[in-house]
């Protein structure tokens, strides 16, 4: 996966996040989501490379990278913190301002990077995600029937970590499975090397943790942020899934609302004819949108 | 425990019911909840026997009762399957009407069996919950965070069976956890859920009476949601419990009676009949007249 890219460790304040980079030109940084690792850009990283500096880490907690010990409430995995380091590792690498793209986990991470640190960020592309307090608060049956585990992986340790350990991939492919359009395959090598991370006991703490955060702390990030009007400062581009979740049946008339409400720039993108992993069942779509929307001006 | 008392299994239209039966008296039904057994009131059935003939069952599915295969609408596992059984075992010993006390999903049932058998139930005490239609009708992040269980149980079959049945004496530990007072339950009613639950078939008809719970119990509820009860309903819930955290019980129960609903928090948390029930004899001996 990811051939040809260089690998590196870069320590961080908090971690070690491994990281895989490639190309030249304006720098693109590549956050992967859950239950995956930056394996999920396989598909895409390769193409980008030839116009942009493509940058690709696991985050910590995930595949390759630290592992931080819980802490009490969940800051070692509040998105914050996992921001801070992928701002660390441009800064190491040498990239002041950079392009962010987030599928899943990663673009709250790269929601929360944009919030935090918006001198940094030059144009941010969120997959399949609307921001996390949103998420929670248009919860209702259908959305804690579809997304339970948001709620299943914020218990209390270690109720989910024993039970996803007796058998991790039964857990993780099932969801993977059911996130992804009924026809699609994922390829086995990306698929070998999630499973691989998967059955790491402390890949599946970080996982748990990184939810736990997500029910907790990262929320209230993002309602402090509403309450004093913080919006998004660059422009914002949204693909979501056509086939399940946002364009799916039961998803909202006009996902593009929420995140207009979060920005005081532009914000553009539409449904994908895929499930929820973009970056794997629809690469060409997401690259026709995307390269046009990096190269834009500014 | 139960000393005194009669083992029977009796067997219904659908399955077969287990239960223990003594005292004397007007009649008493007892229901359980998840993921429990009828053994939840060995605390308090020997002393209501001294006014009351008391009956205390394993739900279907649950227990030693009979686990009858489902189908895809969860017909067997809906609450009013599950009540049906409990009229008919009523009928068997020849008890035509009776109060019903449930807990969890024990409550539900109750709830439907005073429903769909009206000339049946006299008096129902529910044991910390609120009507499932308004549980999930208000189901938020909140609630979706506190209640998982809900939402991960009826996941489709088998995956939640599989997760929980890797381990099930660990998933049934912790389950328990959420007493106020961790020594409440007995070695000897532990040894007994863990022996049932530990079974892989009622791991799945446990399952199934969550699906229902979502599906076609809705369904029904809402069919009969303006045909109010007209007996006295006494509501108790755990004050160290989730409950009384996102509801007002006594007026959500009101709306389903035009008879009066008592009750009041105890100091508990979840299973009230095993950590209070020396206040759980006082507040029935009150509402049943015993």
């Amino acid at each position: 996966m990811l051939d040809g890219f260089r690998t590196e460790t870069v320590a961080t304040g908090g971690t070690e996040i491994f990281v895989r980079s490639a190309g030249a030109g304006d720098p693109v940084l590549l956050i992967h989501g859950f239950p995956q690792t930056g394996d999920c850009w396989h598909r895409m990283a390769p193409a980008l490379a030839e116009q942009f500096t493509v940058i690709v880490p696991d985050l910590r907690g995930y595949g390759a990278s630290g592992k931080p010990a819980p802490s009490p409430e969940h800051a070692a995995h509040s998105k914050r913190e996992m921001a801070r380091d992928l701002v660390e590792v441009m800064g190491a690498l040498g990239h002041e301002r950079f392009a962010v793209v987030g599928h899943d986990r990663g673009a709250r991470v790269g929601f929360r990077l944009c919030m935090d640190h918006p001198e940094r960020v030059t144009r941010f592309c969120s997959l399949d995600v609307i921001p996390t307090l949103d998420m929670w608060e248009k919860m209702d049956l259908a959305g804690a029937v579809g997304g339970f585990h948001w709620s299943y992986l914020a218990q209390p340790a270690p109720i989910p970590e024993t039970m996803i350990g007796a058998d991790p991939y039964f857990f993780y492919g099932y969801l993977m499975r059911k996130w992804a359009a009924p026809d699609f395959t994922f390829e086995p090598a990306a698929m070998a090397a999630y499973l691989k991370a998967m059955r790491d006991p402390s890949v599946i703490e970080g996982t748990c943790e990184d939810y736990r955060a997500g029910a907790t702390i990262d929320v209230s990030h993002d309602r402090a942020d509403r309450e004093v009007g913080r919006k998004l400062s660059c422009p914002l581009l949204f693909l979501f899934g056509a086939v399940r979740g946002f364009g799916g049946p039961g998803g909202p008339t006009d996902p593009l609302d929420t995140w207009r409400e979060w920005s005081s720039s532009t914000v553009e993108g539409g449904p994908a004819p895929c499930g929820h992993f973009l970056p794997e069942e629809a690469p060409e779509t997401v690259l026709e949108q995307l390269l046009p929307f990096l190269l834009k001006a500014d | 425990m139960f000393e005194g008392f009669e083992r029977k299994q009796i067997v219904t239209s659908g399955t077969e019911i287990n239960l223990v039966v003594g005292g004397r008296g007007p009649g008493l039904l007892l229901l359980h909840g998840y993921p429990q057994t009828h053994v939840i009131w060995h605390k308090v059935a020997p002393i209501l026997a001294e006014k009351f003939t008391v009956v205390a069952t394993d739900l279907r599915g649950y227990g030693d009762s009979g686990k009858p295969e489902t189908d895809s609408a969860h017909t067997a596992y809906s609450k009013r399957e599950m009540a049906l059984d409990q009229a008919e075992v009523m009928s068997t010993l020849g008890i035509e009407e009776f109060s019903v006390v449930g807990h969890d999903r024990g409550a539900r049932v109750g709830h439907r069996l005073a429903r769909d058998h009206r000339d049946r139930v006299t008096r129902l005490c529910t044991l910390d919950i609120c009507p499932t239609l308004d549980m999930y009708e208000t189901t938020d992040m909140a609630f979706a965070a506190a209640y998982y269980h809900w939402f991960f149980l009826i996941q489709p079959a088998d995956y939640p069976e599989r997760m929980i049945g890797q381990d099930p004496a660990f998933y049934l530990e912790k389950k328990l956890k959420f007493l106020a007072d961790g020594s409440a339950i007995t070695p000897e009613a532990m040894a007994e859920y863990q022996r049932c639950f530990a079974m892989p078939e009622t791991i799945h008809a446990t399952c199934e009476d969550y699906r229902a719970a979502a599906t076609i119990d809705l369904d029904h509820d809402r069919a009969d949601r303006d045909r109010l009860l007209d007996i006295p309903i006494h509501a108790l819930w755990g004050e160290k419990g989730i409950i009384g955290r996102f509801y007002e019980p006594l007026s959500v129960w009101q709306r389903y009676t035009t008879a009066l609903v008592t009750g009041s928090s105890v100091p508990s948390g979840h299973y009230i009949p095993e950590e209070v029930p020396d206040r759980l004899i006082t507040e029935l001996n009150s509402f049943l007249g015993g």
